[in-house]
């Protein structure tokens, strides 16, 4: 029984995939994107130089074969630095995704399942923090706290598990009125094991989607502070950060900014089409993963 | 009766927001109170020992019980009193009061001219459907949507700044120069209108009453402009309001880069000088406007469109 629900799965993720494979943009995407994470990963032995050693004969200096990229006000290497820079600007959005999936998701299928009063209170919750705009409520609590990137991260979470989780309700509140829940629920599931077989794999698909359009907007959000100053603090650098430098050197370094930008539109560009991309090849896949389990 | 409901409900909902701000703000002059006093002290040239520190407490009311100095503030916030300053020794109502038109006329203007410019993507996507045209507005409207603004913001200040030099590096407030940071402002606005009115037109041109105006004898651009725009446009209406409030929120980033003179560069600013007072009428400034864009709006909205209305009243 075990086994064949298995194979079963595993067709309609080979059906995914197959989906996905005919979206050429998306899957260009979803490589660039593995690029990404894999120099993210691997950063520290891929720097060329220290990215923090300062050399002041460098100061500004034209690309040359040592360093690719130039130097930047510090004498830094630049490439050097975008490579660290990777590592930090995707470890940081993947970390407050991480906090809005462990707080949304648990919260959405809980009031989606139980419904009542939790259901009530959680939704309301959600209502008032959704009209929480989230740059001022970060520039309130950067103001507070002191500027710092664990605080810009804190808000993220603090605000935007609230439309996660009233995703994932949404999709709950579908999938419980289906069949394969009631037969689970008559064969003598407790719920606990209802939520956990059946429930928590079909808002799988949706979830994944949600998070890949998130993370792009993440990015955004923690490099806009750390460019204005508030967020990512030194020694500690991402690709805010060195916008946030070249910007005091526009007039005599401008390829300082070129490549910090240019990376966050690069990844924020792919997340969102691979994002959706995922997303087609997922709505009839979806179906089909219910439709078999109600078969079973 | 409905639309009472309606926007008592709308009302009840925003109570927290304001609630969780003031505190947010309140307790910005609160949570560090010996930091508060010993800055407010230095800023007014004195010296900070333990006796001058406690004085000073004691005339800001920093002695008293948090809840006590929270109703004090609140009731001082009510009349828009936040006090002086530290940087610039004038009151904080006059300092935002000043710089705030400058703000809100960058946001009209971004909102301008992410109208002016996704209505014709739109239709020339729509028309051109699966064809090169709306290949290539699809595109840019993805890049307009995942360009971050402030690099976008910083390209074209070298470019038409130091490069062409045919706009000053600081844009001050002067409304000549309003066109640059209200376009990089616009941008990521202009897509999701482009893609969302994309979306609806598409939508409404397949609807029975679009089809009969066709075989009426109706010619594509008459039907378009005539009936299928005007009731596409409604979904995209609630979307405004929420940008046009984000874009208040949001405009510290593209006012720091073009130095231009509104209340979000200088929130920037206190922020990092410990100008706490500032911050705090600018965060209890900027909420109370987003609120009221948003309530207007949705007032407005529930008029032109009854079945939010009836929806909001029964539920």
């Amino acid at each position: 029984m075990a086994e064949r629900t298995k194979t079963r799965r595993m067709t309609s993720f080979q059906k995914v995939l197959q989906r996905l494979a005919k979206d050429k943009m998306a899957v260009l995407c979803g490589i660039i994107l593995l690029a990404f994470l894999l120099v993210a990963i691997f950063s520290s032995s891929l720097t060329p130089n220290d990215p923090n050693e300062v050399h002041p004969e460098l100061r500004l200096a034209e690309p040359s074969f040592q360093y690719p990229l130039g130097n930047d006000q510090l004498g830094r290497c630049i490439l050097s630095r975008l490579i660290a820079g990777t590592s930090t600007t995707l470890g940081n959005a993947l970390a407050v995704l991480t906090g809005i999936l462990v707080v949304g998701v648990p919260l959405g299928m809980y009031a989606g399942f139980k419904g009542g009063i939790v259901d009530n209170i959680i939704m309301r919750l959600v209502d008032v923090l959704c009209t929480f705009p989230s740059s001022l409520v970060a520039l309130a609590v950067v103001g507070i706290l002191g500027p710092g990137l664990t605080n810009i991260m804190l808000v993220l979470v603090t605000l935007w598990w609230a439309p996660l989780a009233r995703m994932v309700r949404g999709e709950v509140l579908q999938i419980k009125e289906k069949e394969f829940v009631t037969a689970a629920r008559c064969s003598g599931l407790s719920d606990t094991k209802i939520v956990f077989r059946h429930v928590l794999l079909n808002i799988v698909p949706p979830v994944v989607v949600y998070a890949t359009l998130r993370v792009g907007a993440i990015i955004m959000h923690i490099a806009g502070f750390s460019f204005i100053g508030l967020g990512t603090q030194a020694p500690m650098s991402d690709w805010g950060v060195m916008l946030s430098d070249a910007r005091e050197y526009l007039r005599f370094a401008p390829r300082m900014m070129l490549w910090p930008g240019l990376c966050i539109m690069i990844v924020a560009f792919s997340l969102n089409v691979f994002g959706e991309g995922l997303g087609e090849a997922l709505k009839p896949g979806s179906k089909n993963l219910s439709r078999k389990e109600v078969q079973e | 009766m409905n639309t009472l409901r309606y926007i008592c409900k709308r009302l009840l909902l925003v109570i927290p927001l304001l609630i969780v701000i003031s505190v947010l703000a309140f307790l910005l002059s609160n949570l560090s109170s010996g930091d508060v006093a010993s800055v407010a002290i230095r800023n007014e040239g004195g010296i900070v020992n333990d006796v001058t520190l406690a004085a000073k407490r004691e005339e800001l009311g920093l002695d008293k019980p948090l809840a006590v100095q929270y109703l004090n503030w609140l009731s001082k916030a009510a009349r828009l009193d936040f006090g002086n300053s530290f940087t610039t020794k004038k009151p904080v109502i006059y300092e935002i009061g000043r710089r705030f038109p400058a703000t809100l006329e960058l946001a009209l203007m971004a909102t301008l001219i992410a109208v002016a410019l996704s209505v014709p993507f739109a239709l020339i996507s729509v028309r051109y459907k699966d064809k090169l045209p709306d290949f290539i507005i699809r595109v840019l409207t993805t890049v307009g949507a995942t360009m971050p603004n402030f690099w976008l913001g910083l390209l074209l200040l070298y470019f038409f700044a130091i490069q062409l030099g045919v706009v000053p590096v600081i844009s001050g407030s002067k409304f000549s120069n309003i066109f640059l940071p209200a376009f990089v402002m616009s941008l990521e606005h202009m897509a999701l209108y482009t893609r969302l009115l994309r979306g609806s037109i598409i939508q409404v041109m397949d609807s029975g009453y679009i089809k009969a105006a066709r075989t009426k004898g109706l010619t594509y651009w008459a039907v378009m402009l005539k009936h299928a725009l005007r009731n596409a446009v409604l979904p995209c209406m609630t979307l405004l309001t929420t940008n046009l409030s984000g874009l208040i929120c949001g405009s510290f980033a593209i006012e720091t880069i073009f130095s231009w003179n509104g209340i979000g560069k200088f929130a920037v600013e206190s922020v990092k000088s410990k100008d706490l007072p500032v911050v705090e009428g600018y965060i209890m400034a900027v909420a109370l406007t987003y609120i009221l864009i948003n309530l207007i709006m949705d007032i407005v909205y529930s008029y032109v469109n009854p079945r939010i209305r009836l929806e909001g009243g029964k539920s």
